[in-house]
């Protein structure tokens, strides 16, 4: 027999299952006070840009068993309000190695994609095995890129990738992932998939 | 009784008004904006002479009531493999959310909830907390937040109505927003 607390206890966590799906790019936070981002940090501050520390790298390694990395890889620069951050399922790469290493690092922009300009810093995300070759694996397509924008404003940045240096930059689909600045997607990164 | 209430109603307005007014375009991340709101509806809590009684049931149902809001983001982020934030600044911040949660606790389920209860009963005190709740979010956040915001409002009036002081919904309010820090 079900007694009426925990019937009231039913109800109201299907209320707030309701009111979640029925809530565009919710978060945590119900209320009050949202968790203020630092000033982004640039490697080529723009003039006019307040003084702050350099922007920072991250990387995380997994040992590879059966051509797959065994652990899921999550990397985030240390900004308060991260800048960047990556997480990579296990078993989302390939490698003959013995080890993979996912690097994200800051770097200053160039080569402006056409009819835009790139606002803040480029992030370039880096997998490395030593002497081998990384490839994605279909449970890859679950790995979750967050970059932050330099500004709250709305609308928000569009968000471009390139596969190398060399190549055009296309637009990427995203979806924005805080009420506020913090952890919204933004950026143009500048992304290597693979490498050796 | 009906005056009370609204002079409440216009109160929190006011409050809701000088909070965006001291926030400016950072609104929703300002500390010292949070804080100018939260002592305003302690003020008019104290005001309006409402007691706050703590008890163990109360903090117990409060903790089981954040579980319960937590759980959509907690399993967002297990399904999405989101990396769990880290704990610099969590302090300070925290500070600010406690008093900024609890302030919100004590007016919108203890002061407001009393007066609109002897007025016009439990339910439409419940309800009324809840829109409210939900309102003054939406000054820092859209109106997107809507939906969610009177979810869980209801939920919190609904906590107040149940253990009879709005210490359990300010546990749960607490609670859930000291565990949102990590899950975002």
């Amino acid at each position: 027999m079900v007694s009426s607390v925990s019937r009231r206890w039913a109800a109201a966590a299907a209320l707030v299952v309701v009111g979640w799906l029925a809530t565009p790019d919710p978060i945590a936070v119900y209320d009050g006070v949202g968790v203020p981002d630092e000033p982004y940090r640039y490697v080529m501050p723009p003039t006019g840009a307040k003084k702050t520390p350099p922007p920072t790298a991250a990387t995380a390694q997994s040992p590879v068993e059966r051509d797959l990395n065994i652990n899921g890889m999550s990397v985030q620069t240390a900004e308060q309000g991260a800048q960047a951050s990556l997480f990579v399922p296990p078993g989302g790469l390939r490698s003959a190695g013995t080890t993979i290493e996912v690097k994200v690092a800051p770097l200053a922009p160039r080569d402006e994609p056409s009819g835009g300009r790139i606002d803040g810093n480029v992030y370039a995300f880096t997998l490395v095995s030593p002497g081998k070759q990384v490839t994605l694996t279909a449970q890859a397509a679950l790995a979750t890129v967050y970059l932050r924008a330099t500004t709250a404003a709305q609308p928000g940045p569009v968000m471009l990738y390139r596969a190398a240096s060399a190549r055009p930059w296309k637009p990427l689909k995203t979806s924005r992932g805080a009420r506020t600045s913090t952890s919204r997607f933004s950026r143009v990164p500048d992304s290597t998939p693979s490498g050796s | 009784m009906r005056l009370r209430v609204a002079a409440l109603l216009a109160a929190f307005a006011l409050s809701v008004w000088l909070r965006v007014v001291v926030g400016g375009d950072v609104v929703a991340q300002s500390l010292t904006a949070g804080l100018v709101f939260g002592a305003c509806l302690l003020v008019l809590t104290v005001a309006s002479g409402t007691r706050v009684p703590v008890s163990r049931n109360a903090v117990l149902a409060g903790l089981v009531g954040a579980a319960v809001v937590c759980t959509p983001v907690g399993l967002q982020q297990l399904l999405t493999f989101r990396p769990v934030h880290g704990t610099e600044g969590f302090a300070r911040w925290a500070a600010v959310v406690v008093v900024v949660a609890t302030a919100e606790e004590v007016f919108l389920r203890g002061a407001l909830y009393d007066a609109v209860e002897d007025l016009a009963g439990a339910p439409a005190a419940v309800g009324v907390g809840a829109v409210c709740f939900a309102l003054l979010h939406v000054p820092l956040y859209g109106w997107h937040v809507l939906p969610l915001d009177l979810a869980v409002g209801v939920v919190l009036g609904g906590l107040r109505q149940g253990t009879g002081t709005p210490a359990a919904p300010a546990v749960t309010h607490v609670g859930a927003d000291l565990v949102g820090w990590f899950l975002r």
